[in-house]
């Protein structure tokens, strides 16, 4: 018995792929939109409990169709209970992006307001913020924890927010980084 | 078959465990594998923690010990190793609240009892559990915290001592990382506590309402959080703040933070 019946993820198919396999109870059905641009009507049917916003891991994702599209499944979304970012930690500031780091403290942001939107009406809305390394797979640099941080750290932090029991969590940014943001002034 | 659980053969220190908060935190440890040590200043409610976890089949040893103190927090390991061995996880939940106390009423030696009660007990709970978890290579220390710790009028010594328990949270997951030990904080908000019902009626009102859906939180949500980071699944997890405050911490106004 999955724990909930529809799914929504916004992002790299890829990873939707590779998540879903690590938590197949997650969801009975996944609807994944690649492109926030081209979100169907189908996923603005209402029927939505879960939402994952992923896109920002595609570095060509548009920032404001992507929050436009998460706006959107959240204000038609009846169903809708947990809405979840999938940021990187580049949201507390990186040494020569700072488009990434503006798309991703954007969504942080749009995170938090959306959770004081919808608290009252039981939908909570979390972000998580992956270390910048995940995508190489390799030991974050200067990372306190010897080791890397993966889609299955993204998995196991999901099914936490994702849980119908988190109910009383929102607005929270969770760094998944080995430790590498605790020296951020910003990462409480 | 019964699927092995995720805390299996660990073992887990509870401190403050015999009510509230860390009642909940002890029993689902409990359910997910770990045999627990569960402290408390008195016995008798330790007792009876212990006792609801073994009767749903856990296991569990009651121990009545003060840990703000350096003997207290001596005899509570020493037990816990006597029953189970090592601890690989340690949940620093012990503490006392205090609200509505101007700061002219607080004199230096009630400051200090807040101190060493809610932020000393932590430190030396951790210190005393870490040689073992960093000779194993492996541990898990949670710290309960509070979001009184970003400043509230009426609570200078008990938010101070919840922004050490950042401080320290943050400190030791930088000094014990490299021996895969994670340490880090949840901050919960107005939680329905037996401690919580002995506040005045306007008082809670105005907390009820402080929090954008207008509800407390119970001792499991603290509990659930606890649980998720205390996992080996957790384990890129350190030095993080979680809230669970229903989202009590999010709003950037002066104005709401002191209604």
């Amino acid at each position: 018995m999955a724990t909930w019946s529809t799914a929504c993820w916004l992002g790299p198919p890829g990873i939707a792929e590779q998540v879903r396999t690590l938590l197949p109870d997650l969801a009975e059905t996944w609807q994944v939109v690649a492109d926030p641009v081209l979100l169907p009507e189908r996923v603005v049917d209402g029927s939505v409990e879960l939402l994952v916003d992923a896109a920002m891991l595609d570095h060509r994702a548009p920032l404001e169709a992507t929050v436009a599209a998460v706006d959107r499944i959240v204000a038609t979304g009846g169903a809708l209970r947990r809405v979840v970012s999938v940021v990187t930690t580049a949201w507390l500031g990186v040494d020569g992006d700072e488009r990434e780091a503006m798309r991703c403290a954007a969504v942080v942001g749009h995170s938090r307001a959306q959770a004081l939107r919808r608290a009252a009406s039981g939908v909570t809305v979390n972000t998580i913020a992956l270390a910048t390394a995940f995508r190489t797979a390799e030991i974050p640099a200067g990372a306190p924890l010897a080791r890397a941080v993966g889609i299955a750290d993204l998995a196991n932090a999901l099914e936490f927010f994702a849980d119908p029991e988190s109910h009383y969590v929102t607005g929270q940014t969770l760094n998944i980084c080995a430790g590498t943001t605790v020296l951020s002034s910003m990462s409480v | 078959m019964t699927p092995v659980q995720p805390l299996q053969g660990q073992v887990a220190v509870v401190t403050g465990a015999g009510r509230g908060i860390g009642a909940a935190i002890a029993t689902l440890l409990a359910q997910v594998g770990a045999a627990l040590v569960v402290d408390d200043l008195q016995h008798e409610p330790a007792a009876q923690t212990a006792a609801q976890i073994t009767a749903e089949g856990g296991r569990a040893v009651a121990v009545a010990a003060d840990v703000a103190a350096d003997a207290g927090v001596e005899a509570l390991m020493h037990a816990a190793r006597d029953a189970f061995g090592d601890p690989t996880v340690l949940v620093n939940n012990a503490g006392v609240g205090r609200m509505d106390t101007p700061v002219a009423e607080i004199d230096g030696k009630e400051f200090r009892r807040i101190l060493d009660i809610n932020l000393t007990s932590q430190f030396l709970c951790a210190r005393a559990v870490l040689p073992a978890m960093v000779a194993a290579g492996y541990g898990r220390i949670i710290n309960i915290g509070s979001r009184a710790w970003l400043g509230f009028p009426g609570e200078s010594d008990y938010g101070a001592a919840k922004g050490g328990t950042v401080s320290l949270t943050r400190a030791l997951a930088l000094e014990v990382g490299r021996y895969g030990v994670t340490v880090n904080a949840v901050a919960p908000s107005a939680i329905i506590t037996p401690a919580m019902e002995n506040l005045p009626a306007a008082t809670r009102e105005r907390l009820r309402t402080g929090h954008p859906g207008s509800r407390f939180g119970e001792p499991l949500d603290v509990a659930r959080a606890v649980r998720f980071l205390a996992l080996p699944a957790s384990g890129a997890i350190t030095g993080q703040l979680l809230y669970a405050c229903g989202g009590r911490s999010l709003r950037g106004s002066s104005r709401a933070a002191t209604q």
